[in-house]
């Protein structure tokens, strides 16, 4: 493509330049504001700095947040008016709801759009230039300006930079910007994102069907499908006590499990629903229990008492004789809880 | 005080001193990076025998559904408040201090969000199955639930991870112009591609300072929302313990706490690691001691008033777990826990000297740390072990896959961090050259 005819002027000033006498004296070679471009390593207060042509960006940001709200309602709202599923007696999605996924999706877009225009702008704004001295970060101050080829005002501005306090006046013919990095990653980042994005949906799949389940008309298996995860591989107490035989270690477990929630932890007959009832748990450690032996304590528990109901059914022989020893255990000096800790 | 003149002179030398970690490898570096990806290997062996052999291989059983990844979950979303409240707050208060410590903190941000998502991986029992976490219909059509405060997590989690990558990136667009400038090799292309062809004209700059005056609210206002609906992942269930109206309030102020212990730590680490003294002065450290009284206050009065109500109500589903912590079972992490997140940092921190001792405020910041560690779990352990029928009581600890894989996951983050303090200008430059100018003009 053949060189269009413009020229890029860029100057070079140290830091304590009045920038606003420089673009003053340019504009009067006659430039117009537009193409001058101040350039520094920090950005610019006051009368220096330049004014955003186009949507400014915070109506950009509010109007990207109602379209966020949007999403939120037709993702939360959606839903319920979509698939009007009653979970719990309650419709699947409630108005405090709504608002939070709404709050967050209002966020999430108005920031990225944020972003995105910002994007753009800083792109569209740097590639007006093609100057970059890497002198201007080390604390130096810059001015880029372009002008028609032809003429005389490249010569005036050039006289009018060098007036000003120039370093360093260079001129550059505009030709077409060399292929930049960017450029030449875009297109492939292009195709790569469709690419990865459909390889992540391939990867979704939506059957639930497929993990390890009974299925549907399956006659009952006594066994757990396979590859299901065992969770039975661990005891739940994890008594740290070895004075107390396995029996009692054994009979805490079940003393926990089935008498607690009446007799309470230290069997003192306060458990949690113990208030609740007509007649009050027995204190299993009072005289009366204190003279009962193993097997008594096992005849109870086989038989029940006043409103204390057999355990026949719940509990094995072998279970119940566990569980009566440690019964038998919680009224002597030092006994295994059924929290796991010692009591002295 | 420097004069403008000075401030202008001395920007070649600010280039010098903040690119340099970019081109510095030394011997001790490559050391620290193996150790660290040797432990990264291990917590990824772990992980990956667990994935194999079954969730059964954690401690959890009913009724512990949650434990140690879930609390790590909390911390590390807690962590990565470091970076928004730092860089945010401070911005918004046009606090000038804030200008050495911004991308430190934002660093941590962007990688403690990172491994907090890899935590809610490691918790779940199939992660082959990890898309039923995204909201989308089933093959019966059916969404998932939005009352679910897990929903709302996924949601807010999602964009907090994606508005603090961009708030990260924003101010990096003019330091990745510079570098593109002075580093070769391997890196110059990215830089490249990563400063968007930035000039440093006027346009640009105000261009990016207002996207960066309208995003830091945004984000704040993100911050305080993420950690609040993470704190409803435990409030809205019934679980006594859990189901109170204070817990959002009290999970924002405990991130905050924890994410400022975090920066103090990598405050000092960077400082001596590349001798900056002159850019990471005590005044920073001393500001932040300030602030850590600030979050140590409230968070201590927060606790008190939640601790309070349950103590007086006196429900004895609640009691009991407040004794657990107290006497029972948990008294000895929790008295740890209040020794290291209020005692230790209102008797030290507000006295002026200890504020402005940087190694003191590192081991402020490593005990605030693993206080608030001890503190997650104590959230999540206590209530599940302690349900409201007694026969389920159970106690958990740990199984050593789980404190391998969490071990792998906390230095998979140094590592990251070390990693990409070889790409990514530490100290944010230019606001450094600016606040000095600032400075001098005063």
């Amino acid at each position: 493509m053949p060189p269009r005819d413009e020229l890029e002027l860029h100057a070079l000033f140290e830091p304590d330049v009045d920038v606003m006498n420089v673009r003053r004296q340019i504009a009067h070679a006659g430039v117009p504001e537009g193409s001058i471009h101040v350039l520094s390593p920090v950005p610019l207060s006051g009368a220096a700095s330049d004014r955003i042509a186009g949507i400014p960006l915070y109506v950009v940001t509010v109007l990207a947040g109602l379209v966020g709200i949007g999403v939120g309602l037709f993702f939360a709202a959606g839903t319920a008016a979509m698939y009007p599923l009653m979970t719990g007696g309650k419709p699947i999605v409630a108005p405090p709801v709504v608002g939070i996924v709404s709050y967050e999706t209002m966020m999430l877009v108005a920031i990225v759009t944020t972003f995105l225009t910002t994007v753009v702008k800083v792109r569209a704004t740097n590639s007006e230039i093609r100057f970059r001295d890497a002198r201007i970060d080390e604390g130096r101050m810059a001015v880029a300006i372009r002008v028609p080829m032809v003429g005389t005002i490249a010569g005036a501005v050039r006289e009018a930079l060098e007036q000003a306090g120039a370093i360093d006046v260079q001129a550059s013919v505009i030709m077409d910007e060399e292929e930049t990095v960017a450029q030449r990653v875009g297109p492939a980042a292009s195709l790569l994102l469709p690419i990865a994005l459909a390889g992540a949906l391939v990867g979704c799949s939506q059957d639930m069907q497929e993990q390890a389940s009974y299925q549907s008309q399956e006659a009952p298996r006594l066994h757990s499908p396979e590859g299901s995860i065992p969770r039975a591989s661990r005891g739940v107490l994890k008594a740290r006590s070895t004075s107390a035989g396995p029996s009692e270690e054994r009979g805490a477990a079940l003393f926990r499990i089935n008498c607690v929630h009446c007799h309470g932890v230290q069997g003192d007959g306060d458990g949690p629903v113990a208030p609740y009832l007509k007649e009050p748990p027995g204190n299993l450690k009072n005289d009366e229990v204190r003279a009962m032996t193993d097997e008594q304590i096992y005849g109870v528990l086989t038989e029940g008492k006043d409103m204390m109901p057999s355990f026949k059914g719940e509990l094995s022989a072998n279970e119940r004789l566990d569980l009566a020893r440690f019964v038998a255990s919680l009224s002597r000096p030092t006994t295994v809880r059924a929290d796991g800790s010692e009591d002295h | 005080m420097d004069t403008r003149h000075a401030v202008w002179n001395d920007m070649r030398g600010i280039n010098r001193d903040l690119l340099a970690p970019l081109s510095e490898v030394s011997g001790r570096y490559l050391l620290l990076v193996a150790c660290l990806a040797a432990l990264v290997a291990a917590g990824a062996g772990a992980w990956l025998y667990q994935i194999e052999t079954g969730i059964g291989q954690t401690n959890m059983h009913p009724p512990i559904f949650w434990s140690s990844y879930i609390a790590s979950f909390v911390y590390w979303i807690g962590v990565s408040h470091s970076g928004t409240f730092i860089s945010g707050v401070l911005r918004l208060t046009k606090a000038e201090w804030r200008r050495p410590v911004t991308r430190i903190a934002e660093l941590m941000t962007i990688i403690s969000v990172m491994i907090a998502g890899l935590c809610v991986f490691f918790h779940l029992g199939r992660v082959w199955r990890w898309y039923y976490l995204i909201p989308y219909p089933n093959q019966r059509e059916i969404w998932p639930d939005f009352r679910s405060p897990l929903m709302w997590d996924a949601t807010a989690v999602f964009t907090y991870a994606t508005a603090s990558t961009i708030y990260l990136y924003l101010p990096l667009i003019p330091d990745f112009a510079l570098a593109r400038d002075r580093v070769g090799g391997w890196r110059k292309p990215i830089y490249t591609l990563l400063s968007l062809g930035w000039k440093g004209s006027q346009r640009e700059w105000e261009t990016l300072n207002t996207a960066i005056r309208i995003i830091t609210p945004l984000i704040v206002m993100v911050m305080i929302s993420v950690h609040s609906i993470v704190g409803w992942d435990f409030g809205m269930s019934l679980v006594p313990g859990w189901h109170t109206s204070i817990i959002a309030p009290y999970f924002v102020v405990g991130a905050v706490h924890s994410g400022l212990g975090m920066v103090a730590i990598g405050l000092y680490v960077v400082r001596r690691t590349y001798g900056w003294e002159q850019y990471i002065r005590k005044e920073h450290f001393d500001k932040l001691g300030k602030l850590l009284v600030v979050t140590t206050l409230t968070l201590a009065y927060l606790y008190f008033a939640d601790q309070l109500t349950v103590w007086y109500g006196k429900k004895p589903d609640e009691m009991a777990i407040l004794h657990s912590m107290i006497t029972g079972d948990y008294a000895v992490p929790f008295w740890a826990m209040i020794a290291l997140i209020y005692i230790f940092p209102l008797a030290l921190l507000t006295n002026p000297t200890f504020r402005a001792w940087p190694v003191g405020m590192l081991c402020m910041g490593i005990g605030i740390n693993i206080g608030m560690y001890v503190e997650r779990a104590l959230i999540i352990v206590p209530p599940l072990t302690h349900p409201r029928l007694t026969y389920q009581w159970s106690q958990y600890f740990p199984s050593w896959i789980e404190l391998t894989i969490l071990t792998g996951a906390l230095a998979l983050a140094v590592l990251l961090y070390v990693l990409l303090s070889k790409f990514v200008p530490l100290i944010s430059i230019w606001e450094e050259k600016e606040g000095r100018l600032h400075a001098a003009a005063r």
